[in-house]
This record gives structure tokens, sequence and C-alpha cells, in this order.
């Protein structure tokens, strides 16, 4: 009898590391995946010596990293993260030798012409294009100034989906007119192939 | 006899096919290969966006300028000579020129700056050792289908771009 309990019981503790392993994890496991480069969440596009680097934040990898505790505070915030996609971008040289709104500058209102591209105007060059068709425009913008401590600028952007869609699950491409460091036209696909491996959130 | 005949058809077929074979061979082995450069930048889609980009504002001075023209002749027909007008329209005109000449030379810095290491990547990947940029001038004065990889080279660089990868 002890024996079938034993064997009952290791064969429900075996489905159980079974499917945590491959579709769930904890705070910790979550944020890693997202944050890795193989998982296809993080790309980093390079022109000129100018590093862009594009983080795609699933609502789970924000619920991990809030690491909020209650139901009611986690089902609140999910809500508030629906049909939305987020994103960090993180703008630095690729030697991070210099903050990137220091870099060649040649006056203070260089600099502050900068500050203030950063602050006011860079969102309306960002865009993004859902399942190829759908473009949209921001929905909420805020620029991480770090007043030159750290070699990066980090930008945070959000994006409606479109209708009834929860959580992105098609090809998105991030677009960013940058007119103030490389001048050039940054651009990265989130593939639908990794959207839909994102595992879910334990709640701890 | 005719057998023998045969036998010396083969052996010549045999040669020249070998023969063929080498020179083929040898001429991959120096990897070698030609891209139209015009083509490749008048096709990188950066290029054309940010081309897009600048008629815009380009526009705007073009319009300005017909405005200023049909008053010109407008002042003309009544034999007005209008400096001020004048001035103005000369004013625009050397605008146009300068946001034009500044925006072209933006955009060739700008698509240039992308388009080389991306074309250094490619040689790398693809076991090149030289890359010939044929521009019309005269420095390609004849090359075949073998080859021009300008058609290659321009799906992969737009690849690159859209993916961001």
């Amino acid at each position: 009898m002890n024996q079938a309990r034993r064997y009952t019981y290791l064969t429900l503790y075996g489905l159980l590391l079974m499917s945590c392993s491959e579709t769930s994890l904890t705070s910790k496991g979550m944020i890693d995946y997202v944050q890795s480069k193989d998982n296809g969440l993080a790309k980093e596009v390079n022109v000129d010596g100018w590093a862009y680097k594009i983080q795609y934040k699933p609502a789970e990898y924000i619920l991990a990293i809030e690491q909020l505790q209650e139901p009611d505070a986690i089902n609140k915030r999910t809500k508030q993260l629906e049909n939305a996609a987020w994103f960090n971008v993180e703008v630095s040289r690729e030697d991070k030798g210099i903050a990137p709104l220091r870099y060649n500058i040649t006056s203070i209102e260089e600099y502050n012409s900068r500050y203030d591209y950063m602050l006011n105007y860079a969102a309306g060059d960002f865009t993004l294009i859902y399942n190829h068709s759908d473009t949209f425009k921001p929905i909420s913008y805020h620029f991480e100034t770090t007043y030159n401590l750290s070699p990066t600028e980090t930008m945070i952007i959000g994006f409606s989906l479109p209708k009834n869609i929860r959580a992105a699950n098609n090809d998105m491409q991030v677009v960013f007119r940058d007119r103030v460091f490389s001048g050039s036209i940054i651009k990265t696909i989130f593939e639908e192939s990794d959207l839909s491996k994102i595992p879910k959130l334990i709640n701890q | 006899m005719k057998v023998k005949y045969i036998l010396v058809c083969i052996a010549i077929s045999a040669l020249v096919s070998a023969a063929t074979y080498y020179i083929v061979g040898q001429q991959d082995q120096k990897g070698i290969a030609v891209i139209d450069a015009v083509k490749l930048f008048n096709s990188y889609n950066l290029k054309v966006e940010l081309e897009n980009e600048a008629k815009v504002k380009l526009s705007f001075y073009g319009k300005k300028i017909d405005s200023l023209t049909t008053l010109l002749q407008a002042a003309d027909s009544k034999n007005i000579q209008d400096e001020k007008l004048i001035s103005r329209y000369q004013n625009v005109k050397r605008a146009l020129d300068r946001e034009y000449e500044q925006s072209n030379q933006a955009i060739n810095e700008t698509v240039w700056i992308r388009l080389n290491p991306l074309i250094d990547e490619f040689g790398q990947k693809k076991g090149l050792h030289l890359i010939i940029g044929a521009n019309g001038m005269g420095s390609v004065l004849y090359q075949d289908n073998v080859y021009d990889i300008t058609q290659e080279v321009i799906e992969y660089i737009n690849n690159r771009y859209e993916s961001g990868t």
C-alpha cells in the first residue's frame, strides 16, 4: 500500500516538474528568459558605433520585475497591461565609453537640443507594425534620464494592439527613426514563433 | 575502324569537359563577384524611405516656388518689376537648392554607413575574395551573369534591414 502511494507521489511530482520546466517559470527564470538573446525577445541593432537594444516586455516579464504578491494586485496589473505591447529601447555607444547625449557635442545648446528631443519628440519617431499590416504610434512614452551617470539612454514605449488581442501573438516590427544619434532608421522584428513560446509566470 | 573513331571522340569530349570543369572551378575558387552599385544603392529600403521623407520637406519649398512664380508672372504681364517679390523668389530657390544638397549628402552618408559592413559581411559569408562595384562609370566594362550577384545582395541587405538581425 505504502509502495503504491509512493509511486503515485513520485508520478505526480514528475508531472509537476515536467509541466513547470517547459511552460512555467519563476520570476527569476522569467526575467532571465526574456532578457536572453537566444529567445528572440531581446534584439540589438548596431549602426556606425551605436548600439540599439530593443527589449520586448511581455506582461509576465513586467509582473516578474514588479514582484507583486497579492492576487488582486496581480489581476489588476495584468488587466492594465492587456491589449498593449511594451518595449525598452536602450541607446548606447558600442564601447559604452560615454553617455550618448554627451557624445561628440560641441556646445551646451547641442546637448540641450538632444535632451529635448529625447524628452519631447522621440516618441513621434517610433512606430509598431503589427502582423505586417497594422501601424500603431505609441500610447505611452517615458525617457529614463540618468543625468549622464550611465552610458545608456533608455526609452520605455507602449503601443496598443489591435482590438481583442490581449497579448502580442503575431509578428511585430518596431521602427525607430533616430534623428539624433546615428540619424538612421532602426528596425527589428519580434517573430510570432518566439512570442508563442513565452512561458507562463508561476505565482509565488 | 569505326570503334576507334568513337573512342577518339569520347576521349576528346572527356578532355574538353575536364578542361571546362577545371577552368570554371578555378574561377569559382578566385571568389570574384560584381555588384551593380547604383542598383544596389537605389534598391536599399533605407535609402527609399529616407528619400521619401526628404521629398516632403522639398515639396514644401517646391509649392512655395510655384506660388511665387505665379505672382511673378502676373506682375510681369502688367509690366510691373516687383523687386521684393523677385528677391523672395531667389531666397526660396536658394533654400530649396541648399536643402536638396544637404539631404542628398546626408542620405548618401547614412546609407553607405549601413551598406558597407553588410557587403563585407555578405562577402565573408559567401567566401568571396573580391567584390567589384560596377557603377556605370567604366570601372567594369563587361560582366556576364555568372559574376553578377546584385539581386542576391539586394535581398540580403533588405532582409537584414527589415528584421534588424
